[in-house]
Formats: C-alpha cells, structure tokens, sequence
C-alpha cells in the first residue's frame, strides 16, 4: 500500500471509531472512554516515541489525567467532550492534585472532534503561570494524529501505525467494548501479571575471531586438576584462557561461529575479553542488525543474555547451576540462613536460605534455598525475561539432598498462587536492585519493571 | 501484550446445550440420541471370578441414582443419574453368562511361580487376558470387553518398569514393559475396544475419586467404545471443521528414531488414527522432523482414511503438533490442503512454557485467560479457576499452554478458542479442565500404545482402542 492509502485507512479507522464513541455517548455509555485510554497508549507511544501507561493501574492516585509516561514526564487527559469548560476543569485539577510537579506537558486527547479554537486567556487565568499550555499545542485530536503521519517519510513505519489501528477495530474488538459496556454492572476487573521483565540491553553487539592459542592452553590444562580434552568447546578452552592469560574472569561472552559475540567492547584494550579475541577482526552490529539475521543469530543473543544475567547474579551472590540450568541463593560463607530486606508495596524481608533442624532441635539436617529459572525471548523486536521461581534442598548450600525433588513438591503444594507471585517480584527486585551494600556495580543489563495487566470479565456462576 | 478472557466453550446434547458434560447428558441427553446409538451395550467380562462378581454387582448398582460428595462446591461433585434406559444416557448394559470368562487363581499362580521377573510375569498375563479376548471376539462379539483387574495383581504389574539407559552400552537396553499398553495393543486385532478397570473401584478409598465421579468417567468411556457420542463440541460455523493432530513416538529401545501418527477430530469426535513412517531427529533443534513428502504422505493418507469414515472432505484443516514446524513440513501439509480443496489451513504449535500468570490472592488465574504476547505467540490457561466449579480443582499454581501460530487464516481468538472446547473432548474424564486439547492428549496416549504393535500389525484408525 501506498503512503496516502494507508494514511486514508488510518484515517478511516479513526473515524469508525469516533463513531463508536459518539454512539456509546448518545446511549449513555460513557466508560467508552476507558477503553479510548487502553487504545490509544500503543499508538501514541509509538507515533510520539512515549512510554505511556494507563495512570489508573499505578499505586498513586492521579486525578486528573488518564495517560503518564514518568520517563519524558508526559501527562495526557482523554476525553469525548472537547468544550472549553472540560478543558477548564482538568486544567483545574491538574493544578490542584500538584500533578504539575511531576510532569512537564499536559496534553488532552479529544477522541471526538476539538473546537476550531480555544480562548487561552480563560486558561491563563487558571494556570497562573504555573505550568505551560496553550491550546494550539496541548490539545490534540485525530487531526494531529493524520498531520504527524503525513510528515513521516518511512513508508513501513506508517504502516505499523497502521497495523496499530487495525488491531484495536476487528469486528470482535468493537463487538467486545459493546458488550463489555453493556454489562458493566455484572463485569469484575482484576489485575494480572505476568512473571516476565522486559530486557533492556546495550545498542550495541560485538564480534571478534577467537584469538587464543587452543593447543597451549589445552596442553597447560594437563598439568592442573581439571584436564582438557584436545576435543574441548571452545567456551571450556576460552573459561581456561582467563587463567592461562592471567585476566579476570567473566561470563558475559558467547560463542557463536567460531567467534566471541558480547555486549562489551571487545576492541578496547582496557577490557579483558579483548585479550580474547584476534586484534582487528572486532566488528559492532546493532542488536536489531544482529537478531533479525536469522533464527541462529536470534538464539545466540538469547544465549549471550542468559550469560550476561549468569555475570549479573554473580555480583549477587546468586550461583548459576549449569546441569540443572537455574539459579539458586548462595548461603553465606558461615554455612547458615540467609535474609534479604527488599521493597514492593512495603519493605520486608525474604529468607532466601534456611537452616531446617530435626525435630529435636539439636542440628541442622538440610537448607531451603531459594532458586529460579529464566528464559529469554524476543517478541517485536523486544526482549523478555520469564522467571519461574522454585526451590532447592541441600546438605551444605551446594550438594543436592538425596530426597530433594520429593521436599520440592511437599513445598509446592502449600504455595499458594499469591505466594509464588511475591517470589517473583522479589527476584525480579534483586535483580534490578543492589542486594547487599558492597555489590559491586554492573551495568550492561537492566529490566523494566514488572507488567500490570487490567482483565475485565463477567462472573457467569458468581464465583 | 494483550490480555483477555475466553469464554468456557459450550457443548452440545440432544436437546440443549451446556458447559459441563455431565450436567449436558442428565439435562438435555446424549448427543447422539436421534442417530443410531449404543441404547444397549453388550459387555463381555475377563478377570478373576471375585472380581468379575464385584465389578457386575457394582454395575448393576449403577442403574440407580448416586448421591454426589458433599462439598462447598456444588458444581464439581454432580450426582450420578444412573444409567438405565430412562434417564441420562438412556442405555442399558447386558450380558448372560456366557459373556464372562474367568481367569482361575490357579492359573494365574502357576504363571506367577513360572516367571523369571516382573516383565515376564507381565507378557504372560497379558496372554491369559488375550486367550479369554480372542474367545469372546470370536465367539461372542460385545461392543466392549471389560479387564477386570484385582488389587493384589494390580500393585505387582501395574506401572512402568523404566531403567535408566546408558546410552553408550548399547548391549543394555532396557524394554520398558508396561501392562495396560501392551494389553491395549495386543488386544487391538480382535477389533473389540476393551476397558481395563481395577476391582476397587467398588469400595473406592479416600485418595480416590469419589462414587459419583468414578461412575460418571466409567459410564462416559464405556458409552464412547460402544461407539457412541457423548457430547459434541457446538458447532460454530457452517464450515465443516477438522482437527489433526502430529505426534512422534519413541520406539521402546529409546533410539533417536520416531515414528510419526497423526489423530484426526471432528466437532463430533469422531475420526481416525494413522501412523506414518520413522524419522529421524534433526540436529539442529533435537525435534523430529518429516520431510516434505513424508508430510504430504502422512496427512493425504489420514484425510483419506477420514473420508472413508465419515465421507467428508474437511473444508477447513487446523494441525495441532506438539513441536515447531519445519519449511518442508508446511510445505508438504501446504500440498495436500491445496490438492484436497481445503480452503482454510491452520498450522499451530502447542507446547509446555515457563511463562505464568499471577493473580492477587490464593486463586490462579481463571480457565480460559489468554495472553497475546505478539500475533504469533499465545499462552492460554487451560487449567485454572473455573468459575463454574467455584475453585481451582489443582495443586500448586497451573502454568498455561504455550500456542504458537506458525501460518493461519483464522483469528488467533478462534484458534485458542476451539483449542480451549478441545480439552473438554477427553470421553476418559467427565471433569471439563483437561490440560491440552484432546488432538495432544490423544497422540500421547496412541504413541505410548502403538509402540507396542508391530510394524506389520495394522493399527486400529479408532481413538477408542487406545483410551
């Protein structure tokens, strides 16, 4: 499709969608305009390059705007009804909730149609110069939406936006909002949420040819515990050239194709890996580039970020697993329970190993460690982190009890599906957060915190 | 992302519809009660002479009413209506005596001293039973043969026995040697479905399932092998709708080559089970993997068989496997929709996933929420909170299926959809929350059956020789 069809189809879309509002309204069904907020958030976000959320699922009550976007300090109101005395009353709450101080525009989205004009001077009195906003700018409507469109020169971009809208009006989507409008009263919201973070990584790949001499360090190997065979991996040999070379060690690194591909900079000389690999064979790729190659590139970087959190945990006394493939709380070196203070809605804190005596108290049979699994993925171009919590039973911290995986369901059975969830969110704190005050700082990966996902449904049976 | 609800998939009886498959028969009847039906189930009996008499008093027990587990949820423990000619399934079991061939003690001993180890004991009970199936195929002819099974020769051949093998000593390969399946399989060439059932269900203990509900699943399976159908999915279109589904099964000495099947679904149930040929793991995702032509073979061949039983052409095809499709399968089940003028072709993956849904408060996420990470992945919980039974009837938290779309022409909606009406199409439980949908569940249980037949035995093409 060509640009200007696309951009008439968006602009189709958005017609038959003011129509459905302005057909809810004239029934009185205004909570159409809930459902405005939810479809609107993908497309301003992307169109405007903002990180909007629904203000109604955070834990602080705004008032007076719909939309926030805490990063870019963006605040967005929206409304069917565009007349002057509905933009004098957000104006007025905005101002009165202290809502100004935290973000730096307002904008209001009329999801019908605005005026031609606004008189600024009524607002002027209310915003006494407290905060910017002039009509001409700060109110928006699907106008705004078609004319940033048409200034747009990439032709699959429009066409996202595009997909964007035709998502949101299926038949079933339209179908959807009506019933759900039309039985309110029975309906029940609840929010869910996934154990997923979404990945925030470096722009940045890079690959270099791997420039260690194979035979002297398998051969080197022979004279230590740990022999090499001269058929090793090349990640067996690379983990024994730290050694060979004298350099620290780390995980963040891969193998791919007979290269070392990482998110650090392989061609500084400042950092280790770079005695790793040949000297001006480095090449940068940006993440995107490298992902969408093919499906192998794809499972390498999946690869790489499961060794770059491996290089993460470890500053958090966090021991990855290999055989088993999962993560488990390490205890401290004086062999006994371990706590961590963390914060969700509350501070608290979370034994994350556990002394467990028999019953007459005189010695300590085995310990419960706290552990998880993760798998990364991509999905849009975006990379996610599911997080499975589970448990671990051990003599010492390390060797696995002989009857560990009957105690793992023993314990299972009494978790309930709250009590998962707080294991969750408390992995997910440590790993976005320093857990003891002499972690040592490590950047190269990040996680955005955990979704919140609205679920309306109506309770056939009551229950 | 995008998060919703699916509504709990309706079925369909003769003259109503419901969700829930035994509140469906005892209001509104079987489904298939206008067409020709099993109204009188013929019943042959092998097993030993106390459990046979324990089993037949309990049966006859069943005409009548049974009262439901007391409980605080209503809906999960139903009365049995009983089954008789009046209400329910409105069907009658029958046999004389000569429809009951007992397996003496005697007998049984002698076998049990002759035996150098379990597995052996196992091979020649299955042969006692085989003796008596054979007799009864020939000369008797039920609708379904019953395996009585007593508790003591239950807890000694009963399970798998499954060493661990040590995969570079060849020489010690271990068979893995399990009762019901090799019944099961040997049994299928005197075309008679059969029913293994153990004597305690009679006096049912604690840890089992309660009277009512062990009447319910019996009945329900028994009605479906006498080739009845006990519910149907609503049908929701006037497309005539398949569903097929692709499995691979280990051979007993666990070699790394598979042997493909598939299962094929109607709204009704109804359908058939073809095995194809061995393939070989691939190595680059540790899947099997058919080629182009072995795909084409294997689903030209299953919709053959499938016209010949139903005389029907599907015009819409979804194929439910149990691992990603590779180019040249979709290649080769691409050829056989355009040469069979099917107008419609779903290629879904469903599989296992780490990802999970938390809810606030001890409750799991409810049956049927689904979560659309992008077009192509979904992840569905097809276990969960069923607000129809007003709890979770689990433990532990429930992790959803993951739904991978690798090609469609429906709406992902309607996909997950009939994936959900699916898991309700198990004729074995009468509990609606079954985990996968009966095209997966089902390829379980025939591969773990058909690798007991051998290659020149000729498989049965109906689902109820392997449940």
């Amino acid at each position: 499709m060509n640009k200007k069809k696309t951009i008439d189809r968006i602009a189709e879309l958005i017609a038959r969608f003011r129509a459905e509002v302005e057909t809810l309204n004239s029934v009185n069904l205004y909570d159409i305009n809930i459902h405005a907020e939810n479809i609107l958030i993908p497309i301003l976000n992307y169109i405007y390059g903002l990180n909007l959320k629904n203000a109604n699922l955070e834990e602080k009550n705004y008032s007076a705007i719909d939309l926030i976007d805490i990063e870019n300090r963006v605040a967005i109101q929206v409304t069917s009804t565009a007349d002057t005395e509905k933009i004098k009353h957000t104006l007025e709450q905005y101002k009165k909730h202290k809502e100004r101080d935290e973000f730096d525009s307002l904008l209001i989205y009329i999801i019908t149609k605005k005026q031609k004009t606004y008189r600024d001077k009524k607002f002027d009195e209310i915003i006494n110069d407290e905060f910017e906003f002039e009509s001409s700018k700060n109110i928006l409507d699907f106008e705004n939406l078609i004319i940033e469109l048409n200034s747009w020169i990439s032709i699959p971009k429009i066409q996202e936006v595009l997909d964007l809208f035709e998502q949101e009006f299926t038949e079933q989507k339209i179908d959807y909002r009506k019933y759900i409008l039309e039985n309110k009263d029975k309906l029940v919201t609840e929010t869910l949420y996934p154990n997923l973070l979404e990945i925030e990584l470096p722009k940045t790949i890079y690959i270099g040819t791997i420039g260690v001499n194979r035979d002297e360090i398998i051969t080197k190997s022979w004279e230590t515990k740990y022999k090499l065979r001269k058929s090793a991996s090349d990640r067996s040999v690379l983990n024994r050239a730290f050694e060979y070379y004298g350099i620290s060690y780390s995980r963040d690194w891969h193998v791919f194709e007979k290269k070392i591909i990482s998110f650090k900079p392989l061609d500084k000389n400042s950092e280790p890996l770079s005695n790793l690999v040949e000297t001006g064979t480095v090449e940068e790729f940006t993440l995107d580039e490298f992902a969408t190659s093919g499906y192998k590139y794809e499972l390498a970087l999946s690869s790489l970020i499961d060794n770059t959190i491996q290089e993460l945990t470890s500053k958090k006394e966090i021991q990855w697993l290999r055989k088993e493939r999962m993560f488990r709380f390490r205890p401290p070196k004086f062999l006994k329970s371990k706590k961590i203070t963390w914060k969700n809605k509350k501070t608290a804190t979370r034994t994350v190993v556990k002394e467990v005596w028999n019953k007459e108290k005189t010695q300590i049979t085995h310990f419960q460690q706290l552990s998880f699994k993760i798998q990364s993925f991509l999905s849009e171009s975006k990379w996610f982190l599911a997080i499975t919590p589970t448990w671990s039973y051990t003599y010492d911290g390390y060797q696995a009890h002989k009857f560990e995986s009957d105690l793992i369901t023993q314990k299972k059975k009494l978790e309930s599906n709250n009590s998962v969830y707080q294991h969750f969110m408390f992995i997910s704190y440590c790993l976005s957060n320093k857990v003891s005050e002499n972690e040592e700082d490590y950047n190269i990966i990040n996680f955005k915190e955990a979704f919140k996902l609205p679920l309306t449904y109506k309770s056939d049976y009551g229950n | 992302m995008e998060i919703s609800l699916l509504k709990e998939p309706i079925l369909q009886f003769q003259n109503g519809e419901h969700i829930c498959p035994r509140t469906g028969i005892y209001k509104f009847g079987v489904a298939d009660f206008e067409n020709v039906r099993p109204d009188k189930i013929v019943l042959g009996f092998v097993g030993n002479s106390d459990s046979i008499g324990s089993i037949i008093s309990w049966i006859k027990s069943c005409k009548n009413h049974i009262e439901p587990k007391k409980s605080n949820q209503p809906n999960l423990f139903m009365n049995f209506p009983g089954f008789n000619d009046k209400v329910a399934f409105k069907s009658e079991i029958t046999y004389d005596e000569s429809y009951i061939r007992k397996i003496n003690n005697s007998i049984f001993e002698k076998a049990k001293k002759s035996s150098e180890d379990i597995d052996d004991l196992i091979i020649k009970a299955v042969d006692l039973f085989l003796t008596e199936i054979k007799f009864l195929a020939k000369n008797k002819n039920p609708d379904v043969i019953l395996c009585v099974l007593d508790e003591k020769f239950t807890n000694m051949i009963y399970g798998t026995k499954n060493t661990k093998v040590d995969e570079d000593d060849e020489d010690n390969l271990s068979m893995e040697i399990n009762f019901r399946r090799l019944l099961k399989a040997k049994a299928m060439e005197y075309n008679i479905p059969i029913q293994i059932v153990r004597d305690r269900i009679v006096k049912p203990a604690k840890e089992m399932q309660d009277e009512a509900t062990i009447a319910w699943n019996f009945f329900t399976a028994l009605y479906y092998k006498a080739s009845g159908t006990p519910w149907a999915l609503k049908k929701n279109a006037n497309s005539n709708t398949c569903f097929a589904g692709i499995s691979f099964y280990k051979s007993r000495d666990k070699s790394t080559t598979q042997t493909s099947v598939t299962q094929i679904f109607n709204e009704q149930g109804n359908g058939v089970i073809l095995r194809g040929t061995p393939v070989k793991e691939s190595k680059k995702d540790k899947q099997p993997h058919l080629s182009e032509q072995q795909a084409f073979d294997l689903l030209y061949n299953s919709l053959k068989e499938y016209y010949e039983a139903v005389k029907i052409y599907p015009q819409r095809l979804v194929i439910h496997k149990s691992s990603n499709y590779s180019e040249e399968e979709i290649e080769g089940f691409e050829k056989v929709a355009e040469k069979m003028n099917i107008n419609s072709l779903d290629l879904v993956t469903i599989m296992p996933t780490n990802f999970r849904l938390y809810r606030e408060g001890n409750y799991p996420p409810l049956r049927g929420t689904m979560l659309s990470l992008d077009k192509q992945r979904h992840f569905l919980y097809t276990r969960g909170f069923v607000d129809y039974y007003g709890t979770y009837p689990g433990s532990y938290i429930p992790s959803p299926i993951e739904i991978r779309l690798f090609s469609y022409d429906e709406s992902p909606e309607r996909i997950c959809n009939e994936i959900l009406a699916l898991t309700k199409m198990n004729w074995n439980n009468t509990q609606f929350d079954r985990k996968f949908p009966i095209t997966i569940d089902c390829s379980r249980n025939v591969g773990e059956i058909l690798k007991y037949l051998g290659e020149d035995q000729k498989p049965q093409i109906k689902y109820s020789f392997y449940m």
